[in-house]
């Protein structure tokens, strides 16, 4: 099992009054806490944080830390021989659990010795975060997750367990969005639910589809002779190519609707697609092009500033 | 090592998965006077706030799971619970807008 310095993480001395220790963790929380920090790896320190914290403003549970002795954080090391005994058993193994397991397992003893009974305790929910792509979001996925869990066995043993899970994801998840997947998060106590196991979607961000809720937004380029004589274009959509009519005299910053084409939720209803018009003019041009552009110059009468010419000087 | 397959459930504004104030208060971790507190200061919306037991859609178990957190982590009471939510469902609202206007415009 690898030490870690509670003081260390809390920064505080290791003879630190309680109130010290508090306000040491109000100061760390409204820093680091996940739900309102915009900090880098805010979670990791909160869990950090919390998990010191958890230990430390609880006496009993804090002399049961310091017994363990002092050592460099990231040690390894096992508690002395004695100090199962001294707080309330051990887990036969130190090896497959961490600080944190321990004392949970403390607490639960506790619980059972007296403190609550034999009261049904709901399972702990677990929380993951899961990367997935555009088009997994648009046709659904199976994830599969490798978590490991401690729990308490009937002895009142901490110890880890692994589990690996196949989840199917829904179609037309969208980023931020968080999932439930019942009764997969930690075990429950004497007859109480098991806990849930809630999914962070991330949706990687992809290279030509921009999401807003269920709609999907696209730059579609088009040259300048395709915007004013019309044509038809092999766009992209997550479910295929699919040919587009684009109509004589087309504008740059003209949306097409593409009804339906979105992502799609579980009720059925989709969102739909949109096409952006971007005209895009080529930079290297050959002579007899270059000639032609000349040409529609001297010819054309289009004059695009017109409205800026009526107020000039005012 | 067994292999356990299951399913991911979208918290939504379905209401036919409608959650009870029991079922809401077990799946967030709020005990039960503190989400009657969070409703009343209109931080947790029922599907009817005037019905004589409250429903939820599952899409309020996030702010519901959010307020638990707090709660125990910021020892707040229910009131200071209440505002904190309502100013974090600003942000939100305002982070989903700026996150549209980006998805609309081009690049």
């Amino acid at each position: 099992m690898k030490y870690k310095d509670y003081y260390a993480i809390m920064g505080v001395d290791r003879g630190a009054s309680g109130e010290v220790i508090k306000k040491a963790y109000r100061k760390l929380a409204r820093k680091y806490h996940p739900d309102v920090s915009k900090e880098t790896n805010a979670e990791e320190r909160f869990k950090e944080v919390a998990e010191a914290y958890e230990t430390l403003k609880d006496p009993e549970k804090r002399a049961a830390y310091d017994q363990l002795g002092r050592h460099a954080a990231g040690q390894e090391f096992r508690p002395p021989p004695d100090w199962g005994q001294a707080f309330g058993g051990g887990s036969a193994s130190f090896e497959d659990i961490d600080l944190a397991d321990l004392f949970a397992g403390l607490t639960g003893r506790a619980h059972r010795s007296g403190r609550g009974g034999n009261m049904p305790t709901s399972g702990r929910d677990f929380e993951a975060v899961i990367q997935i792509t555009l088009e997994q979001a648009f046709h659904g996925t199976e994830i599969e997750l490798d978590l490991s869990a401690p729990e308490v066995d009937a002895s009142g043993q901490v110890r880890r367990v692994p589990h690996h899970l196949k989840v199917r994801v829904p179609q037309g998840v969208t980023d931020g969005q968080k999932l439930r997947v019942p009764g997969k998060g930690g075990k429950g106590a004497n007859g109480g639910r098991d806990g849930d196991l809630y999914l962070d979607i991330q949706v990687a961000a992809h290279p030509f589809f921009r999401v807003d809720g269920q709609d999907l937004y696209l730059d579609l380029p088009l040259t300048p002779w395709e915007a004013v004589l019309g044509t038809s274009v092999e766009m992209p959509t997550p479910a295929g190519k699919i040919a587009l009519k684009i109509p004589p005299g087309t504008r740059a910053g003209a949306q097409f609707r593409l009804a339906g084409r979105g992502l799609k939720r579980t009720d059925g209803k989709a969102g739909n697609l949109y096409a952006i018009v971007q005209i895009a003019v080529p930079t290297v041009i050959a002579e007899s092009e270059r000639a032609l552009f000349k040409q529609l110059a001297e010819i054309s009468t289009f004059n695009p500033r017109g409205h800026l010419e009526t107020g000039a000087g005012q | 090592m067994m292999i356990e397959r299951a399913d991911a459930l979208q918290l939504d504004a379905d209401p036919r998965r409608a959650l009870t104030f029991t079922q809401l208060a077990d799946l967030s971790g709020l005990a039960e006077a503190v989400l009657r507190d969070l409703v009343e200061y209109g931080a947790v919306e029922p599907i009817d706030v005037s019905a004589p037991a409250w429903t939820f859609t599952t899409s309020v178990v996030v702010v519901a799971r959010t307020a638990c957190r707090l709660q125990r982590d910021f020892e707040l009471e229910p009131d200071a619970l209440a505002v904190v939510l309502r100013l974090m469902g600003r942000i939100d609202a305002l982070e989903t807008e700026v996150r549209s206007l980006r998805a609309r415009g081009t690049r």
